[in-house]
């Protein structure tokens, strides 16, 4: 009788036991419930100005969200995608009109004036991209020689290159466009010596490659450009040497003493290119009083031998990039060069890339054309989003994963 | 003897306990009572521990009793976060809790004793690469009662006792800082009135960037008082109550700071305030040199400075019942009430420094708790004394206050043991315990600038057991 009490007491101690042990409700990791969505469960963006949000010749908050990179990572619906949010106004803060260089904030803004981020400091970094990034800055800091660091290398990685930062967000996958400033850095400058070499690229590009092995994350590698040079769609920073020739031979910039030498009209004007800052810069310094001539065989003007070279670079880092993909297993695309390709060719004529802004126009009516911000270089926030949508369909088509599509 | 005492100080003071019971309380105070889950309110063990478990137990005792005994805690646990699901596990060595008693009845009513007992004490101690460093990495909170004690059978039902309890504290707090978190001075980035200061972290120091190791330690000797009665109803069922006093300890010790390299490079010119910090200097330098001159031994803010806070061990009332069935067998019920709330808020405070910048405002507001006890003990002969018992009590730390220092919560433990009279005058004593503590959100980070914390703060999950080993020697004289 004894022994019964006791199993009997054991037994409901037991119970007693097992009811009182119940856990708190305990939160874990958000995992995507779409088909393949483990694999997104934490993504991290590498890159360059695009990638982290420039717009209009800036940076700050509103712009950091209209970045494809935070329009993916919303949809991919993992861990929460942090990027390093500027206080307002920027660093520098986006033009409200380049024409006059106003600015948002206002008066005292300027080209200079530069915000630190947000007291909410993330825990993490998905977005590492920083404006201004070559290939070699993916995994070099300044000082060292070569490479491109400024102040929002500081603000964004804090000492820290983007190959640290990714790999200390644990990724479960990673976006990489890079390599577009290895580029445009010589085209704006005229200077073919000045694009990064091939065999750098590549070696670069590589050992961006194997960190992002490392880490074992799935990524995708998305082409250089915005548009293909080999399809003459050319951003609209850059304008023909005959548009200018049009231009200023109209007196379009009267009564500022500019002229035009010969060298700019056609034939030979319509495979030359001369960039929005050094064309304005002209007209600026006409307008001071100063008599200036566009001449379109001095650099930065893009001579044609010039133009098919950096048309050819652009094939060949898309090539390394390709043939890394493929080796690695990664997601490549192109498809938004070919987008910007159609966008250029999209009627009305000018709508999404103007051959010539629309001068003294502000910001808010796209005077280079809807697909660009009020800098000429960087996508607008519509582009931002086509963009967004053509990268969730080459993931999925080379992940099978069921991302879904961009509101 | 005089030397034995120092002895045993010196093993108190060396050997801080881990989170045995609610809060920072430690319940594991004698190996027979352990056995069967801390119950002796009514009918404390016969081996002196009931200076701890009830001082009126002393009354009546026959002869004199001596007992040194060791609780040796193996301590598994750890940190989940929710993002990274990586586990972080607790670095605690195996750690031990020595007792020691000694009591003597002087007249068949009269009995006295004294006891050193470790009611209240941590030590949480984390590797350095756990994100919770900067809360706190190695924390050791020791309070050893040395308690002299008298009891008095006032009837032949009823007994009273009472100790002074001599309290010798200490605490210690080693932690990172992050630089990330720092504010960065005034003078140099001056905010408006009101506003919080800007902090490195806006420069784009990444969070868990260590730039100063710091080290805090205090000590402050109180006193307090232990109460208790008995009454026995019958031969067969006894109530026992027992109240320890509050001990509040002004603590006043030193903080010493100790820079440690980042490793950082500023990348390019960068304008903070009216300053341009050149491309290439390094952060340390910067963090070292004019005019921030953090480290600067006599004027930096991390220079060594004195360090002050209070800390009160909280109130405890138990109440008891045992009642003998048959055959050798009792059981026995406890019923503790634990007044955590004066555990509320914890300021560190620097008054060396001017700037303020130091001073720290934890925000604890642990929460009263109930513990609940049952136990039983068969005699099986005069060699032979089995136990065993069940324990259940509720966690002190509210929900947005689970953090690396202390992150308890409700738990459940089982016990075992047995005694084994070896000779005539000598027993040992031996004990096992089980406890689960059930998993729990918590932090790892305090609320910046001394806000009060929340629950949104929490981003992963605790877990604790541990096994606890007891085993003592008692001795009749």
């Amino acid at each position: 009788m004894t022994q019964r009490r006791v199993v009997f007491a054991a037994g409901l101690g037991c119970a007693l036991l097992v009811a009182a042990c119940q856990n708190d409700v305990l939160n874990s990791p958000r995992v995507p419930a779409y088909q393949g969505g483990t694999m997104f469960q934490r993504y991290v963006a590498m890159g360059n100005s695009i990638t982290a949000g420039f717009q209009s010749g800036g940076i700050n908050d509103s712009t950091q969200r209209q970045s494809y990179a935070v329009l993916i990572g919303g949809v991919m619906g993992g861990n929460r995608f942090y990027y390093p949010s500027l206080n307002s106004f920027g660093c520098p803060p986006p033009f409200t009109n380049i024409f006059t260089g106003a600015r948002v904030g206002g008066a005292g803004i300027t080209g200079t004036t530069c915000l630190f981020r947000s007291p909410n400091i993330p825990p993490y970094l998905s977005n590492v991209a920083v404006p201004g990034a070559e290939t070699i800055d993916i995994m070099n800091n300044g000082p060292t020689p070569g490479t491109h660091s400024n102040p929002l290398t500081q603000l964004f990685l804090g000492g820290r290159t983007q190959v640290q930062v990714m790999m200390a967000a644990q990724p479960t996958f990673v976006s990489a466009w890079i390599g577009n400033n290895d580029l445009l850095g010589a085209a704006q400058a005229g200077d073919t010596t000045l694009a990064t070499d091939t065999a750098l690229f590549r070696a670069e590009y590589a050992k961006m490659l194997d960190s992002i092995n490392a880490t074992g994350a799935g990524a995708v590698l998305i082409a250089v450009g915005l548009g293909h040079l080999a399809n003459n769609v050319v951003l609209p920073f850059f304008s023909s040497g005959t548009t200018w020739f049009g231009a200023i031979s109209s007196g379009a910039f009267a009564p500022a003493p500019i002229s035009v030498a010969a060298n700019c009209a056609p034939p030979r004007g319509d495979t030359v290119l001369v960039s929005f800052a050094y064309g304005f810069g002209l007209v600026a310094t006409a307008s001071g009083g100063t008599p200036v001539t566009l001449d379109c065989t001095a650099p930065p003007v893009i001579e044609p031998a010039e133009t098919r070279f950096f048309a050819t670079l652009q094939l060949k880092y898309n090539a390394i990039i390709q043939g890394e993909a493929t080796a690695r297993g990664f997601a490549y695309t192109d498809s938004v060069n070919v987008m910007m390709d159609s966008l250029a060719a999209a009627l009305p004529a000018g709508s999404q890339f103007r051959p010539f802004p629309n001068v003294g126009a502000a910001c808010s009516t796209f005077p280079f054309g809807a697909a660009f911000s009020c800098d000429g270089i960087h996508p607008s926030t519509a582009t931002q989003q086509l963009i967004a949508r053509k990268i969730v369909r080459a993931i999925n088509a080379k992940y099978g994963s069921a991302i879904p599509n961009i509101p | 003897m005089q030397r034995l005492v120092w002895h045993v100080l010196v093993l108190f003071a060396g050997l801080p306990a881990l989170l045995p019971a609610q809060g920072f309380g430690i319940y594991e105070q004698g190996t027979c009572a352990m056995g069967r889950a801390g119950t002796g309110v009514a009918a404390p063990c016969a081996d002196g521990s009931a200076i701890f478990f009830n001082p009126a137990g002393l009354a009546g005792l026959k002869g004199g009793r001596a007992t040194l005994g060791v609780t040796l805690l193996d301590v598994q646990g750890g940190f989940t976060d929710d993002l990274s699901q990586q586990k972080t596990k607790l670095d605690d060595p195996l750690l031990a809790i020595p007792q020691v008693y000694v009591a003597y009845g002087v007249t068949s009513k009269l009995g006295v004793g004294l006891g050193l007992f470790a009611p209240y004490g941590l030590q949480t101690r984390w590797p350095l690469t756990f994100d919770g460093r900067f809360a706190g990495y190695d924390n050791i909170l020791r309070s050893v009662y040395i308690q002299p004690t008298v009891a008095y059978q006032v009837t032949p039902w009823l007994s009273l006792g009472g100790g002074l309890d001599i309290v010798l504290g200490k605490v210690e707090l080693n932690q990172r800082l992050d630089l990330a978190a720092a504010p960065v001075p005034t003078a140099l980035v001056p905010v408006p009135p009101g506003s919080p200061p800007v902090l490195f972290g806006q420069f784009g120091i990444a969070p868990g960037t260590d730039f100063a190791n710091a080290h805090l330690e205090a000590t402050k000797t109180t006193v307090a008082g232990h109460f208790g009665a008995i009454a026995r109803v019958t031969d067969r069922l006894s109530f026992g109550a027992r109240y320890l006093m509050q001990a509040k300890f002004e603590y006043s010790g030193t903080a010493t700071f100790t820079q440690v390299p980042t490793g950082l490079i500023i990348p390019a010119d960068i304008a903070v305030g009216a300053l341009t910090i050149p491309a290439g200097t390094p952060v340390d330098a910067f963090l070292n040199a004019p005019p921030l001159s953090l480290f600067d031994p006599t004027s930096g803010v991390f220079r060594t400075q004195a360090v002050t806070t209070t800390i009160r061990n909280p109130a405890q009332l138990a109440l008891g019942v045992a009642y003998k069935i048959a055959n050798g067998w009792t059981v026995l019920g406890d019923y503790q009430r634990t007044w955590w709330n004066s555990f509320n808020e914890l300021d560190i405070i620097f008054p060396q420094d001017a700037s303020g910048l130091l001073d720290r405002k934890l925000f604890e507001r642990y929460d009263n708790t109930n513990g609940f006890r049952v136990g039983a003990e068969w005699a099986r002969d005069a060699k032979w004394t089995f136990r065993g018992g069940y324990l259940r009590h509720q966690g002190a730390a509210p929900d947005e206050t689970v953090t690396p220092l202390l992150p308890e919560g409700a738990r459940n433990e089982v016990t075992a043991g047995f005694t084994l009279k070896l000779s005539r005058g000598l027993t040992a004593d031996v004990a096992y315990q089980y406890i689960r503590q059930n998993d729990r959100r918590g932090r790892t980070r305090e609320a910046l600038f001394n806000q009060v914390p929340n629950t949104l703060l929490n981003h992963g999950v605790y877990d604790f057991h541990a096994h606890l080993f007891g085993v003592s020697l008692g001795y009749a004289f």
